[in-house]
């Protein structure tokens, strides 16, 4: 006996290293695949941009400012390069861009990454907390409604009708709505800003409707179908409890696709935010994108395309990883 | 067999179809009528403003006193043009470019959808203020924004199609007998494809008017001479306490409309699913939001 197992050890470990290798390197293929994706769009995008505000304006005059006579505008030209011709100035632009230079806020004056930087965290954190929430609701909602048996049927058929609804609702109504019913007429929570953690909750909450609603579809599509599975029926022959078999067998079915559609909903969230920012008067990265955007500040527009195009990469990336984690199967294959 | 032509006839008898494309096309009718009927703002009467509602005044008054009513008929054609017009762009765009990167496998078509994938994971609200931005608020580059904004949802889709008709005995054939790819694309391909296309361009349609209205709330929608339902939502999140009736009336007959389309996609997506036409499975509102990750 023990002479046949110790080779069948080895057979099977050879895989198993051969496995581990093929995992990292799908892992670091598909993070580079992914970072040149981002750096691809980014320059494509920053091209596209700077052309079409070249197309549109004069930069020096909007430097100088309406009061300037033609001789400080032609000075502001010289100054900033702007006299040179358009590619080279492209040329010029891309090379600093490539090294995260973007130059100085033409409308604040401080450096664009800088003041990109300084707004960066709290768009993350309200889309982080968005992010919380949304899970947090949508994962026992959808498997409730993607669940089967139970003595109230009719509930369940109206929780999902409920769920369909709102999906049709915009977040900034619900935003609207919020700000209506608990700023203004209950005066329980402020309508502005998100210094205070008491702030954070109205916004929080209209942004996480942006996303749960399809979240807990997907997890209740997810669910019905293992609930559907052989899995679940030998479970329930056995006699385990129906709490158990949800904790135990379906839930971690369900991970996959949840933290995948979490993870591509960041995305959704990020474009809510500026909105939500808009609505609730938050200075983050949203704001900062329509303000500069209004006053053709060229530089913070570019840095923050930027460092939103690089949330978008680390989600992804984190996603990536973390599927993988919850899964065995997928650690294995490889896939 | 049936011709692929054929098919959208033949979902547009099913019920449910029918019944939610009822209330989309009377509102695109009502938004033409009205079209017909001379544009801009309802009249205004200053001495009856912010007003709740009556018997004169259904839903109350806005805050230079138009009727609400009145006011929300004026603001349907500017949402309806430039949704129509955004979902136009995206699906004419999306297809080209889906089909190019289906059908021809090189690698510039690869490059395109390696683009299509980033543009779908990164934030559209964002691409749309910035281009705005540069662009002008005008409602020809309002309607270009968001087109060039979603049109990776269709190209999504329709690469995904073309990878699987390529395959398909018949265009095969086609192609072997014609010795003319471009042929094959404008007889078979693109026949084949319209109905998916049909799907994912009412799903855009709805994420179109939502978006625009949203523009309006950043203050970047079309200037305040135009009526349009984003404008009096935003209007009315400054009368909130005093009228909440301009918020409730907009944000009600926006969610209404957006509710419809939505429903109308779903159940053409269904009523596709069922007769056979998708070949890659059912779009759902689900796999546009989850393909973008998940690629094997």
């Amino acid at each position: 006996m023990s002479l046949t197992d110790t080779p069948q050890a080895e057979v099977t470990h050879g895989p198993a290293g051969t496995r581990a290798t093929s995992l990292a390197w799908t892992i670091v293929s598909r993070f580079l695949v992914r970072a040149a994706e981002l750096v691809g769009f980014l320059v494509l995008l920053v091209v596209a941009l700077f052309l079409l505000a070249r197309a549109q304006g004069d930069p020096a005059a909007v430097l100088a400012g309406p009061e300037a006579s033609p001789e400080d505008v032609e000075a502001i030209r010289v100054l900033y390069g702007l006299d040179q011709p358009l590619l080279i100035q492209l040329l010029n632009f891309l090379r600093h861009f490539l090294f995260f230079d973007f130059g100085t806020s033409i409308h604040e004056k401080v450096p664009a990454l800088e003041l990109a930087l300084d707004r960066l965290g709290t768009t993350v954190v309200l889309c982080l907390i968005a992010t919380v929430i949304n899970v947090a609701v949508a994962t026992p909602l959808g498997l409730y409604v993607g669940g089967t048996g139970g003595r109230l049927a009719w509930l369940r058929k109206v929780v999902s009708g409920a769920v369909l609804a709102a999906q049709g609702v915009q977040y900034y109504i619900v935003g609207m709505l919020l700000i209506a019913v608990f700023a203004i007429n209950l005066r329980l929570l402020p309508a502005i800003g998100f210094d205070r953690p008491d702030s954070w909750v109205l916004p929080s909450i209209a942004l996480a409707w942006l996303a749960a609603p399809r979240l807990t579809r997907v997890v209740a599509s997810a669910a019905s179908q293992v609930y559907g599975s052989e899995i679940v029926h030998t479970a329930t022959a056995y006699g385990l409890r129906p709490g158990t078999i949800r904790t135990r067998y379906v839930l971690p079915n369900v991970m996959v696709p949840m933290i995948a559609t979490a993870g591509t909903q960041f995305t959704l969230l990020l474009s809510g935010a500026v909105i939500v920012e808009g609505l609730f008067g938050i200075n983050g990265l949203g704001l900062l994108l329509v303000v500069s955007a209004q006053n053709f500040d060229f530089p913070t527009l570019a840095a923050s395309v930027t460092l939103i195009g690089l949330i978008v990469f680390a989600v992804t990336v984190i996603s990536d990883l973390l599927y993988r984690l919850v899964d065995p199967r997928l650690r294995r294959s490889g896939a | 067999m049936t011709a692929p032509a054929r098919r959208p006839r033949r979902l547009l008898t099913s019920r449910g179809v029918r019944s939610s494309l009822f209330w989309v096309v009377g509102l695109g009718i009502l938004g033409l009528t009205v079209y017909y009927h001379g544009r801009g703002h309802a009249p205004q009467r200053i001495a009856d403003r912010l007003q709740g509602p009556s018997a004169e005044h259904w839903l109350g008054t806005d805050s230079v006193g138009r009727d609400n009513v009145a006011e929300l008929l004026a603001g349907l054609p500017w949402s309806i043009e430039v949704s129509l017009l955004a979902t136009a762009i995206a699906a004419v765009l999306g297809t080209l470019i889906g089909v190019a990167s289906g059908w021809y496998g090189n690698w510039w078509s690869r490059a395109l959808l390696r683009l299509v994938d980033f543009e779908v994971a990164f934030p559209f609200v964002v691409l749309a203020v910035v281009l705005i931005g540069v662009l002008g608020r005008g409602q020809l580059q309002i309607a270009f924004v968001l087109g060039v904004s979603l049109w990776p949802l269709v190209a999504r889709v329709v690469h995904g199609e073309t990878l699987q008709l390529r395959e398909k005995e018949y265009v095969v054939y086609a192609n072997l007998v014609w010795g003319n790819g471009w042929r094959v694309i404008r007889e078979h391909l693109v026949p084949a494809l319209m109905i998916r296309v049909a799907v994912v361009s009412a799903f855009v349609f709805a994420d179109v008017l939502g978006a625009a209205a949203a523009l309006s709330l950043l203050g970047i929608g079309p200037s305040l001479e135009t009526p349009s339902w984003g404008n009096m939502l935003a209007e009315g999140q400054h009368y909130l306490q005093r009228a909440p009736f301009i918020a409730f009336s907009s944000a009600l007959a926006l969610i209404f409309l957006v509710v419809f389309v939505n429903l109308l996609a779903d159940r053409l997506a269904r009523a596709v699913e069922r007769s056979g036409a998708a070949l890659a499975g059912a779009i759902t509102e689900e796999t546009l939001v989850t393909e973008g990750s998940v690629r094997s």
